[in-house]
């Protein structure tokens, strides 16, 4: 919003999309840089896979219900490596382009360096290199954010909406949109201290009905297709960082934080509030990363930085953001591969050329490997109708058998009473490759393994 | 004449006191309108006695215009549109001198005017008051005004006209159709289930798209306010143009003592309105009940003749026949329109385009908390006037007016031909036939109140007229769709084709949609699955999932923009309230074929605000 004294001077539309896409290139480059030298992240991989399986078989409730399904969608019409680094790219383009517009309306550069410095260093190029989902959440989050302030400063219903919608869209990356929702609707009244009761109890269902709605919608289909109501709460991160972590990586918000409580407003004790709902969040068990959280928290000291901070202040944020880039890039290690990845990728490789269906997988115990199968077309896998018919009776119905060794999979029986009517191929790290006599061996390319000997061949 | 004359004539009568001449005169100096009409506004003089004073100021004898003095067959030779222009109409002839009548002070050009429709009489002129001309017109022309009322648009333009329900192409396609259908339906039953699935899973999924897109763009003209209250107030009277208000009227006993003091509290000067309700024949007691409440001179009472179809466009096209405005606005008898509304009309067509023909005011509840009914009518209204008018305005799209608080420029009106009394949604027909024919229709920031149906037969009635009326539109003007496309463009075509079309279609789907849906929940048949390959079921459960919850969602804001907070959570129970349109539509739908024109009367007045 300009100010009430100033005219809004926005920049012109190309020279806001050039310096956005000059804050996200970038990270574009090193991202492709990575996976061209074979890295693709676990969340990554499984966005892919899952996505390959709904395609391949024609069926997106192969997508699954636990998880937030935007990722999925946006993948569909492009399922490839490339396609989650453009739109991990675009996302932070789209948050590049939305500071660029704090920006100018502030008159000050700080927004941008604030962000670059989050953006240009190990952390922060994990939204592209390792989730683009969480650059995307974060950029529903803020838009949302944003419009939430423009409603309450403006008074204009159509910023509510647009409120909503976004944290609506926010809420299909990452529970945590329908939880900024809430906690919005419920800082209401301390936004406006005279604010009544309908008022505030039917804007508080405004923001929160999106979420809600989405989650009963996101039930319902769990319910339709498999029987069984599922939420889509379960986050893809495994664990989240502590609170100290986050908060070594976030000077530039505490400093930021404790300028605008200096101005004591009483709303600008809002800037707290998403620090304490991550925090909140890892205690449920919505995990993230902690780009997301730096992220995140860098976004609302963006929206919190005091207008009146004499130069010195700011060059003083400036300087705090870019001291801190530089330690990120001392003390955070770009991610590289382990390598039980080179070997599954050698595996997942060599099964890409067997027939459709011949391979039976139990795919709840072979994420690591799914997640570098080009192809899903080769297996025989629980979400196949002729799963149990093939476990039942393997030699009649696959060609292979892809054992694991969970103890509540396909792995046990295989491992310990062998398929009847094959011969053992090869061991890796817990699988066991069983092949029909009949049918031809699936050569893998031990040659590419760093360590060949990973991979235990059977005579 | 002369003013001054005129009033130290009526002074000298003792019919006028001074200082009323001198507040009259005052007022002419602002307004620039006739000091007769100011008199009788301010309620100074009689029209009797004006009229009477006239007579003797112009030199001619002063005549009350009846049945007896009128030969209606001398009258109805001198042309309706003469005797409306020059306010004169002709009562005896007797082969050498003709009698005519006058409310206007007679000149040359009426005299020439009479000689060519009676050559080489003398003119024997009387004056006689406007109600009297109304009188004898009504006496002299009922015929014309009866038969231009109704086929007015018909014989201008066959082509726009709901006269003829179904064109005989339309009815060999519906034959044809069905008979196709049904032959299918017998051989391949479960294939020609899945390929009408098709189609109207498609349908609801574009009309969900546009529905959304239109919603959110009108949400977004609350950023940029038209007419602000500064522009209202810097009008002066003198720069207002006479202003027509017609209400057609129809067994409205009980609230039209209320509406013409709503008619009367509006802001507009009172010289420069000419309110005409417009009374059916035989609806001897509402007319009392108006007569009683003393409406000021600014009403006119006009009676319309009898003749079939009774419907309100009927009585509104007599009523464009008379108005005098160079705007026109119509409202419905139980309307609570913004005072300022006809100001805040006036600015939008002067800052609109040149081809404005129209504008609309949003239209809202006074009684939106009686019950169920009530509130989802008013939360329906909110999201179709407060953002989806405005959303088809902003995106170019053709806007169906609302039944009320229409505001046309008359000129443009007299041109399209007015409404057709055979479409039961007159004023949507309307709207649409404006923008075929490349006028504009917009949206003015002000709001008319009226009264929500409470009780659910009277709200079918309504509701199966208006979807009836919707499907009489989309018959129109679909006889020749690429005529459609080449006059209207593509974009046009597309939204009237999803909205006009659009809503009935929908009402009538969706109970087979949520019925199979229940039978689902409560079965999990397989049965179902052939009609619902992978691609179409997740189409079709976007369509329940997310086209409702957008619906809902956005409907929740409409009400939340007009501060009713109340309603916000009533707008989850938008289905149930969709699936009585659903009733609506099946009745209309039989309706159009057994009494296309019936118009199913809407009753008013039973609410407790009323």
């Amino acid at each position: 919003m300009a100010s009430a004294v100033t005219p809004e001077v926005r920049a012109p539309a190309w020279v806001r999309l050039l310096l956005a896409l000059a804050i996200a290139v970038p990270l574009v480059i090193v991202a492709i840089m990575m996976a061209h030298d074979g890295w693709l992240s676990d969340t990554h991989g499984a966005f892919l896979h899952r996505v390959r399986f709904a395609l391949d078989r024609g069926r997106l409730e192969l997508l699954g219900f636990e998880y937030p399904p935007l990722p999925f969608f946006l993948l569909a019409p492009w399922p490839t490596t490339l396609a989650t680094i453009v739109l991990g790219g675009l996302a932070v383009a789209g948050l590049a382009w939305v500071v660029i517009g704090e920006c100018t309306d502030r008159r000050s550069i700080l927004p941008l360096v604030l962000l670059t410095a989050v953006l240009w260093n190990p952390i922060g190029a994990q939204l592209v290199v390792s989730d683009f989902n969480e650059a995307v959440g974060l950029l529903a989050l803020y838009i949302g954010w944003r419009q939430y302030r423009r409603w309450w400063s403006t008074r204009q219903t159509v910023y509510g909406l647009y409120t909503g919608l976004w944290l609506g869209l926010a809420f299909y990356t990452s529970p945590l949109g329908l939880a900024l929702a809430l906690l919005a609707g419920a800082i209401l009244p301390v936004l406006f201290p005279r604010l009544q009761i309908p008022p505030f109890a039917s804007q508080f269902v405004l923001l929160a009905f999106p979420g809600v709605a989405a989650t009963a919608t996101w039930a319902y289909l769990s319910y339709v297709f498999v029987g069984r109501v599922a939420l889509p709460f379960t986050p893809w991160a495994t664990d989240a960082p502590g609170l100290l972590t986050i908060l070594i990586w976030t000077v530039p918000y505490l400093l930021i934080s404790l300028l605008a409580l200096s101005r004591r407003s009483v709303t600008t004790a809002g800037v707290f509030l998403p620090l304490a709902l991550l925090v909140a969040a890892d205690w449920i068990g919505w995990h993230f990363s902690l780009a997301f959280a730096v992220g995140l928290l860098t976004l609302v000291a963006i929206v919190a930085l005091p207008r009146d901070l004499s130069r010195l202040t700011r060059a003083l944020v400036g300087a705090v953001a870019l001291t801190q880039l530089v330690a990120a890039w001392v003390f955070i290690p770009w991610p590289t591969l382990a390598p039980r990845d080179h070997a599954a990728r050698a595996v997942a490789d060599a099964l890409e050329s067997a027939p459709p269906r011949t391979i039976l997988l139990d795919d709840r115990a072979a994420e690591s490997l799914l997640k570098w199968s080009p192809s899903v077309a080769g297996y025989l896998t629980t979400r196949d109708t002729g799963f149990d018919l093939a476990v039942s009776n393997p030699e009649r119905y696959v060609r292979y058998v892809l054992a694991t060794t969970t103890p509540d999979g396909l792995t046990l029986d295989a491992d310990r009473r062998p398929p009847a009517g094959f011969v053992l191929e090869w061991r890796w790290a817990g699988y066991a490759l069983w092949r029909h006599p009949d049918a031809p061996s699936l050569p893998v390319r031990f040659d590419a393994l760093p360590d060949p000997s990973i991979l235990e061949r059977t005579p | 004449m002369n003013s001054t004359r005129l009033g130290d004539l009526l002074v000298a009568r003792g019919l006028l006191t001074p200082a009323q001449l001198a507040t009259a005169l005052s007022q002419q100096a602002r307004t620039g309108e006739r000091l007769g009409r100011l008199l009788l506004i301010n309620g100074f003089v009689t029209r009797l006695h004006l009229a009477r004073t006239l007579a003797d100021l112009w030199g001619h004898p002063f005549v009350t215009v009846d049945a007896r003095v009128l030969d209606v067959a001398v009258a109805s030779r001198f042309p309706l549109e003469a005797t409306m222009g020059y306010r004169a109409i002709p009562l005896r002839d007797d082969g050498r001198t003709l009698t005519v009548a006058t409310a206007e002070q007679p000149g040359d050009a009426l005299l020439a005017a009479l000689a060519v429709v009676y050559p080489g009489r003398d003119i024997a002129l009387r004056v006689t008051t406007e109600w009297d001309i109304d009188q004898g017109i009504a006496l002299a022309h009922r015929r014309k005004v009866v038969d231009s009322s109704i086929y007015g648009l018909y014989y201008r333009s066959q082509a726009e006209s709901a006269f003829t329900v179904f064109t005989l192409p339309q009815y060999i396609l519906l034959v044809l159709g069905t008979l196709t259908l049904l032959a299918a339906l017998y051989s391949y039953p479960l294939q020609t289930l899945l390929f009408l699935n098709i189609p109207v899973t498609l349908f609801f999924l574009a009309v969900i798209v546009f529905r959304t897109i239109v919603g959110t763009v009108g949400a977004d003209a609350e950023t940029s306010i038209t007419i602000t209250e500064e522009m209202v107030n810097a009008l002066t009277p003198a720069e207002l143009p006479v202003y027509t208000v017609l209400v057609p009227v129809y067994k409205e006993r009980a609230v039209i003592a209320k509406l013409i003091a709503s008619l009367n509290a509006l802001d507009y000067p009172a010289d420069k309105l000419d309110i005409i309700i417009l009374f059916e024949e035989e609806d001897h007691d509402t007319l009392a009940a108006a007569k009683a409440a003393g409406p000021g001179e600014a009403f006119r009472f006009l009676i319309i003749p009898e003749g079939q179809p009774q419907t309100k466009p009927k009585a509104c096209n007599v009523g464009l026949l008379f108005a005098r405005g160079d705007y026109l606005v119509i409202y419905d008898a139980e309307d609570r329109p913004d005072p300022d509304q006809l100001k805040k009309a006036l600015l939008a067509f002067r800052h609109g385009p040149r081809e404005m023909a129209c504008v609309q005011a949003a239209l809202n509840y006074y009684n939106w908390n009686e019950n169920f009914l009530t509130r989802m009518f008013t939360l329906e209204y909110s999201f179709w006037f407060d953002y989806l008018l405005p959303g088809l305005d902003r995106l170019r799209l053709p806007i169906p007016l609302g039944g009320t608080s229409n505001h046309f420029r008359t000129d443009i009106l007299r041109t399209l031909g007015g409404w057709d009394p055979f479409n039961v949604t007159e004023d949507a027909d309307l709207g649409i036939r404006a923008a075929m024919n490349g006028y504009r229709v917009g949206i003015v920031n002000s709001t008319t109140y009226e009264e929500a149906n409470k009780h659910l037969g009277n709200w079918l009635r309504q509701r199966s007229r208006w979807i009836k009326g919707y499907m009489q539109t989309a018959l129109v003007y679909l006889r020749s769709p690429v005529d459609l496309y080449r006059r209207a463009g593509l974009r046009q075509t597309i939204g009237f084709a999803l909205l006009i079309g659009g809503t009935p279609l929908i009402f009538l789907f969706q109970p087979i949609a949520v019925g199979l849906t229940i039978y689902w929940l409560l079965t999990r048949t397989q049965l179902l699955a052939p009609l619902f390959p992978p691609i179409l079921l997740y189409i079709s459960l976007f369509n329940l999932l997310i086209g409702n919850m957008l619906a809902i969602y956005v409907n929740m804001f409409a009400v939340f923009k007009r501060r009713l907070h109340g309603l916000v959570l009533y707008s989850l129970l938008n289905p149930l309230y969709w699936l009585l349109h659903s009733i609506a539509a099946y009745k209309a739908l039989g309706q159009l074929f057994t009494r296309p024109y019936h118009w199913e009367k809407t009753d008013h007045g039973l609410s407790r605000h009323s």
